[in-house]
């Protein structure tokens, strides 16, 4: 099997009695665009929080370059190389835009409290490092702003790009993004399909979820479809396209069976 | 031209006790100091990394007390006590905070509420160690050779000293990768951990440097006045010492300074209220509070950025600074 970045084997996840996260299997080749979609409530965002560390998955296995990162904190999964957007913006909105992308690069660096006081070179360095990093992530997303101002005061657009340039900065291997194309024009779904092949030319892999079947079709390499927590397919494009049980998932058995 | 101002700013600052003949004065001032450090060190736990600690003053009874009892009962010297009391108190910062940080806003200021109540209770009671209500007399001054910081006009220049040395590395830490990551927990502690921020070990470190501030509060209070008992480590001055810091404007590293220099000098100006001062400072305190919830730094911030920029070290100052109000 090719080069493999993430493997996730029969990963279940509870809330209570509902299991949002069933068994799930999938493997993620390194440097590919992969789409995770389904209906509503089918445990898209569940997994991406299993994989980020924000949820212990009860049972199964993650794999990240070969060793196991389920159970690990979220700080843990970062510094292993993956970093994430969130469907709900979480930015730092009272921070100037330069910093939340230099607080993106966070693992970038290495200075503590003591040579925050100190200030010796090599930490005036790695500063200067850090915002030469987050100048090049806004310019990577095609974000040219005043850095200075709140992340806040930005429009809905712009924060979601703030929030890829932040995850770009810690220079992962894998980012994982959550519904990044939701309330965006057609034009910044252009632009947001632009960045994402962007991001895989410069070797990150990409898993993202997405409802726009534009998006998704039109960039993904590969799909994975849930529904109510399993997988119910995986594959290229076109074959989920045709894929009986995803249009079932999507538009409802009897409904299927009309528009046929 | 910024420098300039700080250095004329730090001239007035050096001069003062010279041209400040009122002796009462001079001993509200270097409380005002000693008020200010402890309320610079709440900026870390309040202000950078969002967490509520009512317990500043149990860090600042730490401190007095242990530099009392090492001068007063072992001969230590000012020089030996002072870094001592630090020590101890950012020590029992990092134990409480270890389990303690765990806990979230409310649950988190009653845990250091009841830290605090536990400090006054042993600073009282354990009478063989603390002389309980009675207190501790006698501690000594410091002393260079023959030089004794005997009076409050010599006294002060240490204070300044420790003030402005603090008042530096709160500047420091604020800007630095350490001081963004507290940031970064303040306004989303989810989005901090998935960039690779451990937020328990931050916070810790965050309540220790608070503590670590208002245990040096502490040994400099208990040289200055020489004499100190349980009566003045009292929840109240915790609430006091919060009041100081929300009006100064959380978050700012001017605002401990507004603050605390603001509220020890307002009580001195409304004496001839007489019986009702303290009603009217209350009263103060309140509105303060409802008309600037941002703080005194805030509303700077806001309305006058180019003083901002000065009060405030490395402020990034938006190119096109709108003067609208009530974003996000």
């Amino acid at each position: 099997m090719a080069d493999v970045i993430l493997d996730i084997q029969n990963a279940v996840k509870r809330f209570g009695g509902l299991t949002a996260v069933n068994r799930v299997s999938t493997a993620i080749r390194r440097g590919e665009i992969r789409a995770l979609i389904g209906p509503n409530g089918s445990g898209k965002t569940t997994l991406l929080n299993v994989i980020s560390g924000i949820y212990a998955p009860e049972e199964g296995a993650i794999l990240f370059e070969g060793a196991p990162i389920q159970g690990l904190f979220p700080y843990g999964v970062a510094w292993r190389g993956i970093s994430r957007t969130f469907q709900n913006i979480r930015l730092f909105g009272n921070l100037s835009v330069i910093k939340n992308v230099m607080i993106g690069a966070h693992i970038q660096g290495k200075a503590g409290i003591l040579q925050a006081i100190l200030f010796p070179k090599h930490t005036r360095e790695e500063e200067q490092k850090l915002r030469n990093k987050a100048e090049s992530c806004l310019g990577f997303v095609g974000l040219e702003i005043d850095t200075a101002v709140k992340a806040a005061s930005l429009s809905y657009g712009q924060r979601r790009l703030l929030e890829v340039a932040r995850a770009l900065a810690s220079d992962p291997r894998l980012i994982l993004l959550d519904e990044t194309a939701a309330g965006l024009n057609p034009q910044e779904k252009r632009h947001l399909i632009d960045i994402i092949r962007k991001i895989r030319d410069k070797g990150i892999t990409v898993l993202f979820v997405e409802h726009d079947m534009g998006v998704v079709m039109s960039v993904s390499d590969r799909i994975t479809v849930l529904n109510f927590g399993s997988k119910i397919a995986e594959g290229t494009p076109d074959e989920i396209k045709t894929n009986q049980l995803v249009l079932e998932a999507y538009l409802g058995k009897e409904n299927y069976a009309e528009v046929e | 031209m910024k420098k300039l101002l700080y250095c004329v700013f730090l001239i007035l600052l050096v001069v003062f006790p010279l041209i400040m003949r009122s002796k009462y004065f001079m001993q509200i001032a270097n409380t005002a100091v000693v008020f200010l450090i402890i309320v610079m060190g709440l900026n870390y736990v309040i202000g950078f990394s969002g967490q509520i600690s009512l317990a500043a003053t149990a860090f600042w009874g730490i401190g007095a007390y242990v530099s009392a009892l090492f001068s007063v009962k072992l001969g230590f010297s000012f020089w030996l006590t002072l870094p001592l009391a630090a020590l101890v108190s950012t020590g029992a910062g990092l134990l409480i905070g270890f389990p303690t940080l765990k806990l979230r806003q409310f649950y988190l200021g009653i845990a250091t509420v009841g830290f605090g109540e536990i400090i006054a209770l042993i600073l009282l009671n354990w009478t063989s160690l603390t002389n309980g209500a009675d207190g501790i007399p006698g501690i000594p001054k410091p002393r260079i050779g023959n030089f004794v910081f005997n009076s409050d006009y010599r006294f002060y220049y240490i204070l300044l000293t420790c003030a402005l040395l603090l008042l530096f590395v709160s500047v420091r830490l604020k800007n630095s990768r350490f001081g963004r990551a507290l940031l970064a927990i303040n306004n989303n502690e989810i989005a901090a951990e998935t960039l690779g921020i451990n937020a328990h070990i931050y916070k810790m470190a965050a309540f220790a440097l608070s503590a670590f501030y208002a245990g040096i509060a502490g040994s400099l209070y208990a040289h200055l006045i020489g004499y100190i008992s349980p009566d003045l480590f009292v929840f109240r001055q915790s609430i006091i010492f919060l009041c100081m810091y929300m009006i100064g404007g959380a978050g700012h590293i001017a605002g401990p300074v507004i603050g605390s220099v603001l509220l020890t000098l307002l009580p001195e100006f409304m004496r001839f209220l007489k019986d009702f001062y303290m009603a009217f400072y209350g009263l103060l305190v309140v509105a303060l509070a409802i008309g600037m919830p941002t703080g005194i730094s805030g509303l700077i911030e806001k309305y006058a950025p180019r003083l901002y920029a000065f009060i405030e070290p490395q402020a990034e100052i938006p190119k096109q600074t709108r003067g609208h109000r009530g974003e996000a």
